[in-house]
């Protein structure tokens, strides 16, 4: 995969709200498709007083399952870049911090999966911690390598029963929350539970 | 009355742990406590003819591990109708809380019998004592910090556990959840007594979910959940 940022000029501002938002791109010379984020920073010195960006990963053309599958992913990184992108660019040239930061941030992005791996997808398989049913889940929450994935599944999500996973960056299950228990419903079923010692109890109580 | 004494260990000087394996910085404090309880068990008296086991003078019952852990459960949340069998919250929460109180009361008798004041003398007895009924070895890593107040903190593996040896052998390491539950409240229960704090004990990764071992993390009951997720971090990265 390769990672190119662009920019161009705006001949008239009112151009600039057409082109927002992502492609994807098939190179067919090249044999290569392409993952391309528009977006767009106010300046007020150049023509059409903004400045139109593009931020474009390049894969190979047998990964374009791959990449129909994890747009979601791929927008949301990308997304994440051009914030960077936003925040230091002063003049037509990017500064060595910028570089840098943007390096560092693209390097990050890979270690974690966010754009190269298969972990990249958002599905995690959750197990029931009561009944076992499995179900496939959507992950919405940010996470990186440090910190573990708390959700919340409700009832109807994987099963009849409601419970907290914690999960790795990779999606994997690594435990539950605790449970909370209300031990008024075992008192309940206990009453049912029929002994040799019921008529015991009857008699004392009588 | 047919005593059953090992008189090889009586006779035999402990130099090294045998029942428990501690950070060097303990090793001196669990030695003695090794030769403590090694000297109570060796009152083991064994009388099939009266049907009595005694020890130290009480009465012990041996339970088939299997039976304690799963037949038992099993039988009453089927009998109470709890779904999802004995993986069913309220079942986890009465085994816990069942093995909680056998921590306890097991600590409080065995201080008194030994003469113990001491928290560390207390807490030291407690992973020997657990080899020698059964239920497991402990081996206490060097991340804990056993220390009687807010900071308490305990990480420790139970090799051989009975209750990941009794659910393997049952069903093989096929368990979505930690199975060794009674392990956790056993401990939790020995080491409040101990300690005169409330504890709480949680497993976080179990051979008979998969695991490599049996790993539990122990802390006041309102640090737990924390740990837990701190732990469960780490064991991501490493």
């Amino acid at each position: 995969m390769k990672v190119m940022v662009g920019s161009l000029s705006y001949t008239d501002s009112e151009m600039s709200y057409e082109s927002t938002d992502e492609s994807i791109i098939s190179l067919q010379e090249e044999n290569l498709i392409t993952f391309t984020l528009f977006f767009k920073i106010s300046k007020e010195d150049v023509r059409g007083k903004e400045k139109r960006f593009s931020i474009s990963t390049i894969y190979e053309k047998e990964k374009r399952k791959w990449i129909y599958e994890n747009a979601s992913y791929l927008s949301e990184t990308l997304r994440n870049l051009s914030d960077i992108v936003k925040m230091h660019y002063i003049s037509d040239e990017f500064t060595p911090e910028f570089l840098e930061k943007l390096d560092q941030m693209l390097s990050e992005s890979i270690k974690l999966g966010f754009i190269e791996s298969p972990h990249l997808k958002n599905k995690a398989t959750i197990t029931c911690p009561i009944c076992s049913n499995k179900n496939q889940i959507s992950i919405n929450e940010k996470y990186s390598e440090l910190n573990i994935i708390e959700h919340k599944i409700f009832k109807g999500d994987v099963c009849p029963h409601q419970f907290t996973v914690y999960l790795d960056f990779k999606l994997n299950t690594l435990g539950y929350k605790e449970p909370e228990v209300n031990f008024s419903i075992l008192k309940e079923k206990l009453v049912t539970l029929k002994t040799p010692y019921d008529e015991l109890f009857e008699v004392s109580e009588n | 009355m047919k005593k059953l004494s090992n008189k090889k260990r009586k006779i035999k000087k402990i130099k090294e742990l045998e029942t428990v394996i501690v950070p060097d910085e303990f090793k001196e404090q669990f030695i003695e406590a090794e030769k403590k309880v090694a000297k109570f068990f060796d009152t083991l008296d064994w009388d099939p003819k009266t049907g009595r086991i005694l020890i130290g003078g009480e009465r012990y019952i041996l339970v088939r591990a299997s039976s304690m852990r799963f037949g038992f459960p099993e039988s009453l949340v089927s009998q109470l109708d709890l779904e999802g069998g004995i993986n069913n919250p309220l079942a986890v929460k009465l085994i816990y809380q069942m093995a909680k109180s056998l921590g306890e009361s097991d600590a409080k008798k065995f201080h008194l019998s030994m003469g113990f004041d001491e928290p560390i003398d207390k807490l030291s007895t407690g992973p020997i004592h657990f080899a020698y009924t059964g239920w497991a070895k402990v081996d206490i890593k060097p991340e804990s910090n056993p220390t009687p107040d807010e900071n308490y903190f305990l990480m420790y593996t139970h090799p051989q556990s009975f209750e990941a040896d009794s659910y393997i052998l049952l069903r093989g390491n096929t368990s979505s959840i930690p199975v060794c539950i009674m392990n956790a409240g056993y401990s939790s229960g020995w080491c409040s007594e101990s300690f005169g704090i409330e504890l709480y004990a949680r497993e976080i990764t179990c051979r008979a979910k998969g695991d490599k071992e049996c790993l539990f993390v122990m802390a006041p009951i309102e640090k737990i959940e924390d740990k837990v997720k701190e732990q469960l971090a780490k064991l991501t990265t490493e």
